[in-house]
C-alpha cells in the first residue's frame, strides 16, 4: 500500500493512459532535476537528462517490478544516465577553462578565481557560496558525486542509495567520507 | 586512537553510525584534540552547507519535452479562468469543501490523535472517492473534469505524506504543486505566500482542486490559507457552513464575473 499510488499511475499508464504518466513527471521532475543539476553542474545538461530519464523510465515501465518504488527506479535511470553523461563530456573536454561559462538557471556564469587575499567567509555572499560549492562538487568523479549529492543534498538513506546506486553499505560510507573530506579541502577557503 | 584514526571516522560519527564504544572515545578525544575538533566542526558545516543548497526546480516546460521526445501530443489545455461549472457541480464541490473541514472538524485529520496517521488518510481519500463519484453523476455541461483537481488533491496528499527520500522540504512539493496547476492552465494566479503546518497541509492538500495557488513551509507556525473560487450563488451556503465550525475563518470574498474568490484561513489547537 505504501507506494499504491504511483503503482496505480504506472498500471494506468501501461494501459495506454499518458496522462497518468504524466502525473508521475510531475511528481518527481523537481527532485529528478536538482538531483541531475547538481550532479551535472549544468541547466541545461540537467534538463537534457532528466528529460531523457523519464523518457527511459516509460520505455522500460514493462520491466518495472515493484520491489521498489516508483522513485528509486526513476532515480536509478536518472543517475546512471548522469554518471555516463559525466565520462563522455569529460572525455570530451578534459580541461575546463576557467574561462568557459558555467550554465544555470539564472544564465551562464563565468568562474572566478578565488582570491585568497580577502577575508574568507564574509566575503562571499550566498550566491557566491552556493556557486563555489557546485563548482567544488562538479571537481569531484562521478562515483563520489552520486553518494555526495544523494546523501548529502538529497537525503537519501543509505538503504535508498544501496538501491539506486547497487552499492554495499561499506563502500556507500567510505565514499561518502572520501567525497566530504575533498569537498572540504576544495572549500577550505569558503567553509 | 591517534588523530589520523579519529579523522577516518569523522563522517560516521556525523552519522551516528558508531559503537558506543567508539563513540565515547572520539568525544574523549576531541575534547583535548584542537585540531580534530576543528576538522570535525568544517565537516559539519560542509554537510550543512551542502543540505542548505537551494533546490532548483525543473524547466517549466519539462512535460512538454518528455512528450515531444516519445512522441505524444500535447493534450488540449482546459482554461479554468474561462469554463463556467454548472451549477449542480458546484453545490457537489461546496460539499466536498465541507466534507474535509467537517473531518478538519473532528479532528480526526492531525497527528498525534489517536486515529492515526494512516488512518485519517484512509478516511480522507474514501470520502474523497465518495465525493468524486457524486461529483461525476452530475452531468457535465464544460470540458473541465472537475475530478481532475481531486486526482491531483489525492496524488499531491499521497506524495506529501510520504515526502521523499528523508527529509524533503515541502517547498519542493510546493513546487509540484504549482506545477500541477499549471497543468490545469490555472491562469493568472497569484502566487501566495501561504505557510502552513503539517496537519493543516492535510487539510490543504484535499480541496486542491480549489486551491488557485500553493506555496507554504511548514516551519512557520502561521495560519494556513486556502484560496478558493466558487460559484457567487453558492457563497451564502458556503458562509452557513463555516459559521458553525471553529478554527476556520474566511476573507471577505471579491465576486467578480459571477464567481467568488475568497480566503479560508485555518488555525491551529482550540
Amino acid at each position: 500500500m505504501y507506494f499504491s499510488y504511483d503503482f496505480d499511475l504506472i498500471e494506468k499508464t501501461l494501459k495506454g493512459d499518458n496522462a497518468a504518466f504524466d502525473k508521475l513527471v510531475l511528481k518527481y521532475q523537481d527532485r529528478i532535476f536538482n538531483t541531475a543539476y547538481r550532479m551535472l553542474g549544468s541547466y541545461e545538461e540537467a534538463k537534457d537528462a532528466s528529460q531523457e530519464a523519464f523518457v527511459n523510465a516509460y520505455r522500460s515501465l514493462g520491466n518495472f517490478r515493484k520491489e521498489s518504488s516508483f522513485y528509486t527506479y526513476l532515480y536509478r535511470i536518472a543517475i546512471n544516465l548522469c554518471k555516463n553523461r559525466l565520462k563522455r563530456l569529460n572525455r570530451e573536454s578534459k580541461f575546463v577553462s576557467v574561462d568557459t561559462p558555467i550554465s544555470t538557471e539564472d544564465g551562464e556564469i563565468r568562474l572566478e578565481i578565488a582570491d585568497d587575499t580577502s577575508s574568507p567567509r564574509e566575503a562571499l555572499d550566498i550566491k557566491d557560496r552556493q556557486a563555489r560549492i557546485q563548482e567544488a562538487i562538479n571537481s569531484l568523479d562521478e562515483e563520489h558525486k552520486a553518494v555526495l549529492v544523494l546523501r548529502d543534498i538529497e537525503g537519501a538513506s543509505y538503504e535508498g542509495i544501496s538501491q539506486m546506486l547497487g552499492l554495499n553499505m561499506g563502500t556507500i560510507k567510505s565514499r561518502l567520507h572520501r567525497a566530504r573530506y575533498m569537498l572540504k579541502e576544495k572549500l577550505k577557503d569558503v567553509i | 586512537m591517534e588523530c589520523k584514526e579519529i579523522k577516518e571516522l569523522l563522517s560516521n560519527y556525523l552519522e551516528n553510525d558508531l559503537s558506543i564504544q567508539q563513540k565515547e572515545e572520539i568525544e574523549r578525544h576531541l575534547s583535548v584534540c584542537k585540531d580534530c575538533k576543528a576538522q570535525l566542526d568544517s565537516l559539519k558545516r560542509l554537510v550543512s552547507e551542502l543540505g542548505g543548497l537551494k533546490k532548483v526546480a525543473a524547466p517549466a516546460d519539462m512535460l512538454e519535452g518528455i512528450n515531444r521526445r516519445l512522441g505524444i501530443e500535447p493534450k488540449k489545455k482546459v482554461f479554468l479562468n474561462r469554463l463556467k461549472i454548472p451549477l449542480e457541480a458546484a453545490g457537489v464541490l461546496v460539499s466536498v469543501i465541507l466534507i474535509v473541514l467537517f473531518i478538519n472538524q473532528t479532528g480526526i485529520l492531525r497527528p498525534g490523535k489517536q486515529t492515526g496517521m494512516e488512518m485519517a488518510k484512509t478516511q480522507v481519500l474514501e470520502s474523497l472517492e465518495v465525493a468524486q463519484k457524486e461529483i461525476l453523476e452530475v452531468p457535465a455541461t464544460a470540458d473541465y473534469k472537475v475530478s481532475e483537481g481531486l486526482e491531483s488533491a489525492q496524488q499531491f496528499d499521497t506524495s506529501y505524506e510520504k515526502g521523499y527520500m528523508g527529509e524533503a522540504g515541502f517547498a519542493s512539493k510546493g513546487a509540484a504543486l504549482s506545477r500541477m496547476a499549471q497543468v490545469a492552465d490555472i491562469q493568472e494566479a497569484p502566487m501566495q505566500e501561504i505557510a502552513i503546518t503539517e496537519s493543516m497541509a492535510q487539510n490543504l492538500v484535499k480541496v486542491k482542486g480549489f486551491v488557485r495557488e500553493l506555496e507554504g513551509t511548514i516551519e512557520k507556525e502561521e495560519p494556513a490559507k486556502l484560496y478558493i473560487r466558487i460559484p457567487a450563488g453558492k457563497l451564502s451556503n458556503l458562509f452557513v457552513w463555516l459559521k458553525g465550525l471553529s478554527g476556520v475563518m474566511s476573507t471577505d470574498p471579491e465576486v467578480k464575473e459571477g464567481s467568488a474568490y475568497l480566503a479560508i484561513e485555518f488555525y491551529e489547537g482550540p
